[in-house]
């Protein structure tokens, strides 16, 4: 009886630990180095002259990811949905404007359209980490996302088979019955 | 965050604005933290104890001594589950050392190299390991 007291009592400390420091660590540094990753495919592809290295979109996005990369560690979903909420509609407009999305397509202007589509395949990658930085660096999120996630595998995915399956079905009749109307 | 943008038209007031006002909801949303993070704590003491309180009078000191000396006869399934939850604990943490060593050896010569080819370019002003600069702790 003792020893499970005191050995649940430590399991649960640790868990804690895990939880509280070890994930977001984790989680951080897991960002930082996905970024490190695609910052690293910008720098080459400018280095290859797609890009000069001052042009604004490229110094833009160089400029957001590095920011992403050192402030990592503050990012974090609630924050981010408060500051978000608490916007007046000037500073929303502001936001909307220094943002990714307000300068980006009249910065692409000019460029050759293979340049402007991997820059932006670039930015879009960098949101998608963004997006799973702040969703899954919450534990509270994981452990409600993760299990969703994991629900609609199992679940929806058979059901989108099954569906597809009939589908398939329900075409083939369509089709024979045409042939054979069409004979009639 | 927004500091770090340097977008078309950006007015460095309006940066300097929304910056306050993101650290005013990240300190707001840091203490929300904290309190989950410590109540967490506090909880597990809270329940410690009263684990501590259902054996008083039941179980004695002796009896507790001899349970910890009991952990010696646990199971061996016990054993390897909590050797396999410490190991890689111990695994990932040396995992982590390894790669801000790797990080520490390598990223002088990739700025070295960049800043050869691209002169102004900017950094993410982590440290040499790739850690948060002390002066950017919350």
């Amino acid at each position: 009886m003792t020893e499970t007291v005191i050995a649940t009592f430590v399991s649960l400390a640790g868990l804690w630990v895990l939880v509280f420091w070890l994930y977001r660590d984790y989680r951080v540094d897991l960002f930082r180095q996905e970024l490190f990753q695609v910052r690293d495919e910008l720098f080459d592809f400018a280095a290859q002259g797609q890009i000069p290295f001052d042009h604004p979109a490229y110094v833009g996005l160089r400029e957001v990811f590095n920011g992403y990369i050192r402030f990592a560690h503050r990012v974090g979903i609630l924050p981010a949905a408060l500051f978000s909420r608490s916007l007046t509609d000037e500073e929303r407009v502001t936001c909307e404007q220094l943002s990714l999305h307000g300068w980006w397509d009249s910065e692409l202007d000019g460029l050759a359209v293979p340049v402007a589509r991997r820059l932006s395949d670039l930015r879009d990658r960098g949101e998608e980490l963004l997006e799973r930085h702040l969703i899954l660096g919450s534990p509270l999120l994981t452990s409600t996302v993760i299990p969703a996630v994991v629900l609609i595998v199992v679940v929806w995915l058979p059901v989108a088979a099954v569906k597809s399956a009939w589908r398939n079905i329900l075409e083939s009749v369509e089709v024979a019955a045409r042939e054979l109307g069409q004979v009639a | 965050m927004a500091g770090e943008q340097n977008g078309a038209g950006d007015t460095d007031l309006g940066i300097e604005a929304l910056n306050e006002k993101f650290g005013k909801w990240e300190a707001i949303a840091g203490i929300s933290r904290d309190f989950f993070r410590w109540s967490g704590l506090v909880g597990l003491a809270f329940f410690g104890y009263k684990s501590i309180e259902a054996l008083s009078g039941t179980t004695t000191v002796a009896d507790i001594g001899l349970s910890l000396r009991t952990f010696a006869s646990v199971k061996v399934s016990q054993l390897v589950a909590w050797m396999f939850g410490a190991g890689g604990v111990a695994y990932g943490l040396g995992q982590r050392r390894l790669r801000r060593d790797t990080v520490e050896r390598l990223q002088g010569r990739i700025k070295r190299y960049e800043t050869l080819v691209d002169p102004d370019r900017s950094s993410s002003s982590l440290t040499p390991r790739g850690e948060t600069r002390p002066e950017d702790q919350p």
